[in-house]
């Protein structure tokens, strides 16, 4: 069982999940615990020989009802795939799938924020190299959707939407847009390759969103994740965060204005070979410094879009 | 001690006449099938599933006929 600390020097929570030391790290391919049970092979997580997408709660989990919860999202039952490989179909399900999950955990009274993530590469500390991500569901909303609702207040209204029109304004750091979806390099990106996906309407959550509009954020989002791999012409590592609206009732008011359904990438690769750390001034000072320009970086990430198909 | 030895065999909560196709196939360990109708969110199917250790897995499933190929694009 996890336990919550309030950090009163930052003004934030701090999760002991003690548990987790002891997970599956870095298995053998075939003792991979997300990988289909075949018949005379290992059991895993997953006891059917074949399946499509599949969601268990985390066997060590970060959070556990009654405060909390945190599940895993397997894409594919191929221990080869990853989120850009998938066949278009299978990533438009998945939007589902996100959209079920922030549904269902959201309804719940012990989660105030429904967080659907990717760590990519063991450069972002995977553990497990099969094609999947994560669901926490927070029992508290976190700093970082907290700072962007606060910057809705602060920007009288909706801050993704806000910032979108400031990128198609400007146009030079848009990545990749469809009818429903715009990436871009943000103007102030932390990351050498950061790029935030955002749907063009205010929709704030997969809730808010049509079926049509579900199916070109997958696009966008395999778009993306393609270009990466063909950057460097490698495996690309990133963390790929869903950011939704609040799901604690008290937040209802605030978050039908100010959140707004976007996805945040943060690669840690600067270059095919170097990777960015949190030193001193990021982790000591709060304050990023980046070694490229988000405009430079909009040029390759575009063209590397292109590459990736 | 179930087919998959303990923590790993199915108690169904939710299922249906028609189940997940992932159900459907042959396996060292269908896991058992009620009569509840299946779940349907635009072109997936969902199947419910309990594990002996009491975690929750849903095993998702495109739908893949034409019926919900309409109802997915509403």
């Amino acid at each position: 069982v996890s336990e919550l600390r309030f950090d009163e020097l930052r003004g934030e929570q701090v999760v002991y999940a003690i548990h987790r030391q002891d997970r599956t790290f870095l298995p053998a391919r075939d003792h991979c615990p997300l990988c289909p049970t075949r018949p005379g092979g290992p059991r895993t997580e997953i006891p059917f020989p074949v399946y499509e997408i599949a969601v268990f709660d985390n066997r060590f989990p970060a959070f556990e009802a009654p405060r909390g919860a945190a599940e895993v999202v397997v894409y594919s039952d191929d221990h080869d795939a990853s989120f850009a490989t998938l066949p278009a179909e299978r990533a438009e399900d998945l939007m589902w799938v996100w959209r079920h999950r922030y549904a269902e955990l959201g309804a719940r009274e012990d989660v105030e924020y429904v967080f659907i993530f990717e760590n990519r590469g063991v450069e972002v500390g995977v553990t497990l190299h099969h094609p999947h991500g994560q669901i926490y569901g927070y029992p508290f909303v976190p700093p970082v959707p907290a700072l962007e609702l606060a910057a809705g207040e602060r920007l009288g209204g909706c801050a993704p939407c806000a910032l979108l029109r400031r990128e198609l304004e400007d146009g030079e750091r848009v990545v990749y847009e469809n009818e429903a979806v715009v990436a871009f390099v943000p103007y102030a990106a932390r990351w050498a390759y950061e790029a935030h996906v955002s749907l063009r309407e205010h929709r704030p959550s997969l809730l808010d969103c049509d079926a049509g509009e579900l199916r070109l954020l997958s696009r966008a989002l395999q778009a993306v994740v393609r270009g990466y791999d063909a950057m460097f012409e490698r495996p690309f590592p990133y963390v790929m965060a869903v950011h939704q609206a609040p799901t604690a009732t008290e937040h209802d008011e605030t978050t039908s204005t100010g959140a707004h359904l976007h996805v945040e990438f943060y690669p840690p690769l600067r270059t095919a070979e170097k990777l960015k750390y949190l030193a001193g001034s990021e982790q000591g000072a709060g304050t990023f410094i980046s070694d490229t320009l988000p405009e430079e970086s909009a040029v390759a990430l575009r063209e590397a879009i292109a590459r990736g198909g | 001690m179930g087919a998959f030895g303990a923590g790993y065999t199915l108690g169904v909560v939710a299922s249906s006449p028609r189940p997940p196709q992932s159900a459907d196939r042959p396996a060292g360990g269908k896991p058992e099938r009620l009569g509840a109708p299946p779940e349907r969110l635009g072109p997936v199917e969902l199947g419910r599933h309990v594990k002996d250790d009491g975690r929750a897995l849903i095993l998702y499933d495109h739908i893949r006929d034409e019926q919900a190929d309409v109802s997915a694009r509403r």
